[in-house]
C-alpha cells in the first residue's frame, strides 16, 4: 500500500576530530514512506541533523547507504547530489538563510526559475499566508514570517519531501504553531512527506511516526493514531 | 604575555588567509620597488652629473660667432662673475671611414694645449690628450670609436675644404659637453655611427681649418649660477659689434637639456607612480580588515569582555596593516636597491656619465619605508577604528541581519527591476555593499587608468610618425647642403635624369618674440603649395604657406602667448639685429622637427639675405638608388635622409620608453590582478551563509559561481567605464609634461588600447574567479548552515 520514499540500511557516521572519534550515528536503518509527517526526537548530539543531512544529500555517511525510491544516493557525485536535492528535497532550517537582499516573493522565484516542475510561487505564499507581504524584505518581516517564506521557499519546487531541522527553535510558541500548521497543511493538501527533527517532545503529537534517537541510534519508533492539530500543542 | 598571544592570532589570521595578504603585499611591494629603484637611480644620476659637471668644467654660458678675433676672449674675461673663459673653434664638417658607406658628421671642437684647466675637460678613457700635430692628433668621442671598431693609431679622414686630411687617433674620450652626443636638440636619438666629436689642439685646429687667430664660440664659467641671465646681457654687450650670433645658456645645449629632462621625468617617475601603487594597496587592506573584523565581531567581544582595551584590540587589527606595510616597504627595498643599480646602469647606455657613483641611498629606503607604513597604516586604522564603537555584550550577539532594500536605480529603471533574479542580486549586492563597490570600482579604474595612460604613449607616437612622415612629407629624400646654396640648385638638381622633382626648403634658427615672451626655434621656409611637404591645420585639412607672414604651431602660440592675426617679431639667430615683423597668418599641427614656416622667399627676406637655401627635396624616379650614394658624395652635400630614416631613429629613441611602458604595464596588471582576486575572495568569505543555502536549495557549483562572476564583471564594468577617461587625463598631464623641446606627443587614444586594457581587467576576473572556484565548491554546507555567524 505505502510506497517506501527513502529508506537508510545501516547508516553510521563517525566523525574524526583530531585524535578522538565520535560516533553521530550507528547503524541507523529505517524507512518513511510517501504522505507521511514523521517526527525525529532526541536530545542535542543524538545524531538527528546527521541522519537528516545524510538523508539529504548535504553529508555522506561513513558506513551504510541510503536509497531514495530505491536508488542509492551513495552513487551520486556531486552534481547529482546536487540535483538531487534540486528535485527531491527542500530544506527548512532553524535559521531562515534567506536571501537579505531578495523580497519574499524572489527568495522563492529563485528556486522556482531552476527547478523544472515548480508550483506558482504566488499561490505557495498564499498557501504559508503571505501572500500580502510578498514584497517586503526579510529584514522587514517577522521571525516566524520568514520561517514561513523559508517553508515556501522549500514547497515552491514541488519536491517530494520536506527536511526540517528545529523548524521552531528560534520562535516563540505562538508563531511556532503557525509554522507548524503550515507544515501539516502542506502535508496534507498537497501530499508532502514532512520530515522534522527537533528535541521539543511536544510537537512530535502531531506527527504520523515519532523516532526517538540517543546516542546515535534508534532507540524507538511510534506510529501515533491521532495525531493532534499543530494548534494543541503546548510547550 | 596576553599582548603576545593577539600577535599570533595576527600572524595565524595571515597564514591562513595567505593568497589575500600575499596579493596585497605584491602590490606594496611594486609600489616601493618602483620608488626606491626610480629614485635611487635618479639620485645617482644627479648626483653624478652634477659633479661630473662641476669637476670638469662644463661652461655656463656659450657665446656663437661666425669667425672673430680670439682677442674677444680678453674681453669676456674682464667681465664681473666670470671666473674662466675659453674660445674655441667648433666646426661640422663631413668625414669618411674606410668600410662604412654613410656620410659621418664630424664635428671639431679645439681643446687647448693642456687638459687640466680646460672648460669642459675630458675625460681620457684610454691614450692620450692630443698632441697638436697630425700624430696623435685627434681624441674621438668614445662612443663612436665603440661603434665603429676604431682603435688608437686608427685614421680619420675628415674633408676639410672639399680636401680628405688624414689623422691619427690619440685616445677615447667623453667631455661633459657631450654625455648625451647629439649634433642639436633637433636630434633625439643619438647615432654613435653617425655623428661624432673630435677634439683637436686648438692651434693645431685653427691651422688646419683656416682659422689662424680666429674663434667661432666663447665658453664662459661664472661665479654663480644666479648671475646668468646678468653675465648673458654683458656677453651680449660686449660682443656686439665681433659678429655675435648668440650667447646660449646650458639650457640652450642639446645634451645638458636632454640630460636635464631625462632627470626631471625620473624624479616625476619615482614618486607619481609609487603613490597611485600605494594607494591602491591600502585600498585593497581596507577592505580585507574591514571584513576581518565583520567576521570577528564575537570574537572581539569575547576580547573586551576578558578585560582586553579596546586599544590594545585596535593595535591588534591595526597590526595586520602594519604587517603589510613593512612587509612590503622592506621587500621593496631590498628589491630597488637591486634593481636601481640595473637601471642607473641602463642610462649609461644612453648617457655618458664616467664619474657615474651608484650608492644605496638611506633616506630613500627610509621614506620608501614611511610612505608604506603611512599609507597602510591609515588604511587599517580607519577599517579598525570600528572596533571601538563595539559594546563587548552587543558584540558577542549576531550582527543585525544586512537589511535588504531595493535601490533606487529599481525604482526609476524599471528594466532593472525584470532583470533575472541572479541580476536583481548582483545590483543589489553591489548597493548593499556600496562603500566596497566604490572602491573597487575606483582601483579597477586607477589600474585601467594607469594602463591607458602608459599604452597611449604609443597610440601618440604611432600618430605622430604617421602625421609627420605619412601623408604630409611625400617626398623621397630631403638633400641637406653643407652650406646655404642658392636657391638655382634646385634647378641644377632636377638637370639629373634620376630626379623627377625638387622643391627648395630652408631651414633656419630664429628668435620669436610677442613682448617679453620669447622663444627660439626652427623656421622653416618651403614653397607656396609644395607636393612635398604638406601642413595641417588644426582642423586636420591642408594649409597651404601664407604668401607673407607665419604659420605657427599651436604650442608655440601658447608658450608665446599669440593666436592667429597677431604680430610677432622675428629675429634670425645667424644675424642678430636683423629682425622683422611678421604677422601670425594661422596655426598648424605640427609634431617634429620647427615650429615655424613661412614661404621660403619670406624667409628669405626675413635674413636679410638673397634667395638661399638650406636643402632640398626630391622625389626620384623609379630603379634610382644609385643615384642617391653619388648624391651623398657630392662636396655640396652634407646628408641625404629619407622621411623613414628619422622614424628609424626615434624608435630607437622609443626603446628605452618601451622597456619602462613594459614595466608598468606589467606592474599594474599584477595590481589589477591582486585588486580583483581579493575583492573576489572577500565577496566569497563573507557570503558564505547566503552561498551554502543556494548550493542547498539545489544550486550547483557554476550557479553560485555566476553570482559572483557577474557583480565582478558588473564592478569590472563600472571600472573600465570610469578608468578609460581617467587614463586618457592622466595620459594628458603627463604628455603635457613631456618637453615639448623634444617633440610635442598628440593627445589620441586608439580604440585598441581602450580593448587591450578591457581584455585585460576580462582577464583578471576569470582568473580570479578560477582560482576561487575551489573555495566555492569545497564550502562545507553541513558547517556553513549550522553556525550562525
Amino acid at each position: 500500500m505505502e510506497r517506501v520514499l527513502i529508506s537508510t540500511k545501516d547508516l553510521s557516521k563517525i566523525y574524526h576530530m583530531g585524535e578522538v572519534s565520535v560516533e553521530a550515528l550507528r547503524d541507523a536503518s529505517l524507512d518513511i514512506y510517501e504522505g507521511e509527517f514523521v517526527v525525529i526526537l532526541g536530545p542535542s548530539g543524538s545524531g538527528k541533523s546527521t541522519l537528516l543531512n545524510i538523508m539529504g544529500g548535504m553529508d555522506t555517511p561513513t558506513l551504510g547507504k541510503v536509497f531514495f525510491r530505491g536508488k542509492e544516493l551513495g552513487d551520486l557525485d556531486d552534481n547529482g547530489l546536487t540535483r538531487y536535492r534540486r528535485e527531491n528535497i527542500g530544506f527548512i532550517f532553524q535559521f531562515y538563510n534567506l536571501l537579505p537582499n531578495l523580497t519574499a516573493r524572489e527568495n522563492v522565484e529563485l528556486v522556482t526559475d531552476m527547478s523544472s516542475n515548480p508550483l506558482d510561487v504566488m499561490e505557495v505564499l498564499d498557501k504559508v499566508g503571505l501572500k500580502d507581504r510578498a514584497d517586503h524584505f526579510p529584514s522587514q518581516l517577522s521571525g516566524g514570517e520568514q520561517q514561513r517564506v523559508a517553508v515556501a521557499r522549500a514547497v515552491a519546487k514541488n519536491p517530494e519531501m520536506l527536511l526540517c531541522d528545529e523548524p521552531t527553535g528560534a520562535l516563540d510558541n505562538t508563531t511556532g504553531r503557525v509554522v507548524l500548521r503550515v507544515l501539516k497543511e502542506i502535508n496534507q493538501s498537497l501530499g508532502k512527506t514532512v520530515l522534522v527533527i527537533t528535541h521539543n517532545a511536544a510537537i512530535a503529537e502531531m506527527a504520523d511516526r515519532v523516532l526517538y534517537l540517543s546516542n546515535g541510534r534508534i532507540a524507538n519508533i511510534r506510529t501515533i493514531e491521532n495525531p493532534i492539530d499543530p494548534e494543541r500543542i503546548e510547550w | 604575555m596576553v599582548v603576545n598571544k593577539l600577535r599570533l592570532m595576527t600572524l595565524r589570521d595571515i597564514r591562513s588567509n595567505k593568497g589575500q595578504y600575499i596579493a596585497v603585499i605584491l602590490v606594496v611591494v611594486i609600489g616601493i620597488t618602483l620608488y626606491n629603484a626610480v629614485l635611487m637611480s635618479y639620485q645617482n644620476l644627479s648626483s653624478s652629473v652634477e659633479y661630473y659637471y662641476e669637476e670638469y668644467r662644463l661652461p655656463h654660458l656659450f657665446a656663437k660667432f661666425n669667425r672673430s678675433s680670439e682677442s674677444i676672449v680678453a674681453a669676456a674675461e674682464r667681465i664681473d662673475g666670470v671666473t674662466a673663459v675659453q674660445g674655441r673653434l667648433v666646426l661640422d664638417v663631413p668625414m669618411e671611414l674606410p668600410g662604412f658607406d654613410d656620410k659621418i658628421q664630424a664635428r671639431f671642437v679645439s681643446v687647448p694645449a693642456s687638459n687640466d684647466n680646460a672648460l669642459n675637460r675630458l675625460y681620457i678613457e684610454e691614450g692620450r690628450y692630443v698632441s697638436g700635430s697630425f700624430h696623435e692628433a685627434a681624441l674621438v668621442e668614445k662612443l663612436f670609436m665603440e661603434a665603429h671598431g676604431l682603435e688608437i693609431g686608427s685614421t680619420l679622414y675628415p674633408i676639410i675644404d672639399g680636401k680628405k686630411i688624414r689623422l691619427e687617433i690619440a685616445g677615447k674620450a667623453v667631455s661633459p659637453e657631450y654625455i648625451y652626443p647629439i649634433p642639436s636638440s633637433r636630434e633625439l636619438m643619438p647615432d654613435y655611427e653617425r655623428f661624432t666629436i673630435i677634439y683637436l689642439e686648438h692651434g693645431f685646429m685653427q691651422q688646419l681649418f683656416g682659422y689662424e687667430g680666429m674663434v667661432n664660440e666663447v665658453a664662459v664659467r661664472i661665479k654663480d649660477e644666479a648671475l646668468t641671465d646678468e653675465i648673458k646681457k654683458e656677453l651680449e654687450y660686449a660682443f656686439k659689434h665681433y659678429g655675435l650670433i648668440s650667447v646660449g645658456e646650458r639650457d640652450d645645449q642639446a645634451s645638458y637639456m636632454m640630460m636635464d629632462n631625462e632627470l626631471m621625468g625620473l624624479e616625476a617617475m619615482g614618486y607619481s607612480y609609487p603613490i597611485i601603487f600605494l594607494l591602491i594597496g591600502s585600498i585593497v587592506i581596507y577592505m580585507l580588515l574591514l571584513r576581518l573584523v565583520d567576521n570577528q565581531r564575537r570574537q572581539i567581544g569575547m576580547l573586551m569582555a576578558i578585560g582586553f582595551a579596546k586599544r590594545s584590540i585596535l593595535f591588534h587589527y591595526l597590526g595586520y596593516a602594519l604587517f603589510v606595510g613593512f612587509t612590503g616597504s622592506i621587500l621593496g627595498g631590498l628589491l630597488g636597491m637591486w634593481l636601481a643599480g640595473g637601471l642607473t646602469r641602463y642610462y649609461l647606455v644612453f648617457f655618458n656619465v664616467p664619474v657615474l657613483q651608484v650608492k644605496i641611498y638611506a633616506n630613500v629606503l627610509i621614506i620608501g619605508l614611511l610612505m608604506s607604513v603611512v599609507f597602510c597604516g591609515i588604511a587599517g586604522y580607519n577599517a579598525a577604528k570600528r572596533v571601538i564603537r563595539i559594546a563587548p555584550a552587543e558584540a558577542m550577539r549576531p550582527a543585525a541581519p544586512v537589511e535588504g532594500r531595493k535601490w533606487w536605480g529599481e525604482r526609476i529603471l524599471p528594466f532593472l527591476a525584470g532583470l533575472k533574479i541572479s541580476w536583481r542580486l548582483t545590483f543589489r549586492n553591489m548597493w548593499r555593499n556600496k562603500k566596497r563597490t566604490l572602491f573597487t570600482v575606483f582601483a579597477i579604474a586607477m589600474t585601467v587608468g594607469l594602463m591607458i595612460s602608459i599604452l597611449m604613449l604609443l597610440d601618440s607616437v604611432d600618430l605622430l610618425f604617421d602625421k609627420a612622415f605619412g601623408d604630409s612629407l611625400s617626398y623621397d629624400y630631403k638633400v641637406t647642403f653643407t652650406t646655404d646654396m642658392h636657391r638655382s640648385i634646385v634647378n641644377d638638381l632636377m638637370e639629373f635624369r634620376e630626379v623627377s622633382y625638387a622643391e627648395p626648403m630652408a631651414e633656419y634658427p630664429f628668435r620669436l618674440k610677442n613682448g617679453w615672451r620669447q622663444k627660439e626655434t626652427l623656421v622653416t621656409g618651403i614653397q607656396r603649395g609644395s607636393q612635398l611637404y604638406g601642413l595641417s591645420g588644426l582642423t586636420g585639412s591642408r594649409v597651404d604657406v601664407p604668401a607673407e607672414g607665419i604659420l605657427i604651431t599651436e604650442g608655440l602660440a601658447k608658450s608665446i602667448g599669440v593666436k592667429a592675426g597677431d604680430t610677432i617679431t622675428l629675429e634670425s639667430l645667424y644675424k642678430p639685429e636683423t629682425e622683422q615683423q611678421v604677422v601670425v597668418k594661422g596655426l598648424v599641427e605640427q609634431y617634429m622637427g620647427g615650429s615655424g614656416f613661412m614661404e621660403i622667399g619670406s624667409l628669405n627676406r626675413a635674413m636679410k639675405e638673397g634667395s638661399t637655401v638650406s636643402s632640398a627635396l626630391i622625389k626620384i624616379r623609379h630603379g634610382s638608388l644609385g643615384f642617391v650614394k653619388e648624391l651623398e658624395d657630392m662636396a655640396y652635400v652634407q646628408s641625404v635622409k629619407e622621411p623613414d630614416d628619422m622614424v628609424k631613429q626615434y624608435y630607437e629613441y622609443m626603446d628605452l620608453m618601451y622597456a619602462m611602458i613594459g614595466v608598468i604595464v606589467l606592474m599594474s596588471c599584477v595590481m589589477g590582478f591582486a585588486i580583483i582576486y581579493n575583492t573576489t575572495t572577500i565577496s566569497i568569505m563573507e557570503r558564505r551563509r547566503e552561498l551554502a543555502s543556494l548550493r542547498v536549495m539545489g544550486f550547483t557549483n557554476n550557479q553560485v559561481a555566476e553570482l559572483i562572476f557577474n557583480e565582478n564583471t558588473a564592478v569590472s564594468i563600472l571600472g573600465l567605464l570610469v578608468g578609460m577617461p581617467m587614463g586618457r587625463f592622466i595620459g594628458a598631464q603627463i604628455i603635457e609634461f613631456y618637453p615639448e623641446d623634444v617633440m610635442t606627443l598628440p593627445l589620441v587614444v586608439f580604440p585598441k588600447t581602450y580593448m587591450i586594457a578591457a581584455a585585460t581587467v576580462a582577464l583578471f576576473v576569470i582568473l580570479a574567479q578560477l582560482a576561487n572556484m575551489r573555495r566555492i565548491s569545497r564550502m562545507d554546507l553541513v558547517e556553513v548552515m549550522k553556525s550562525r555567524e
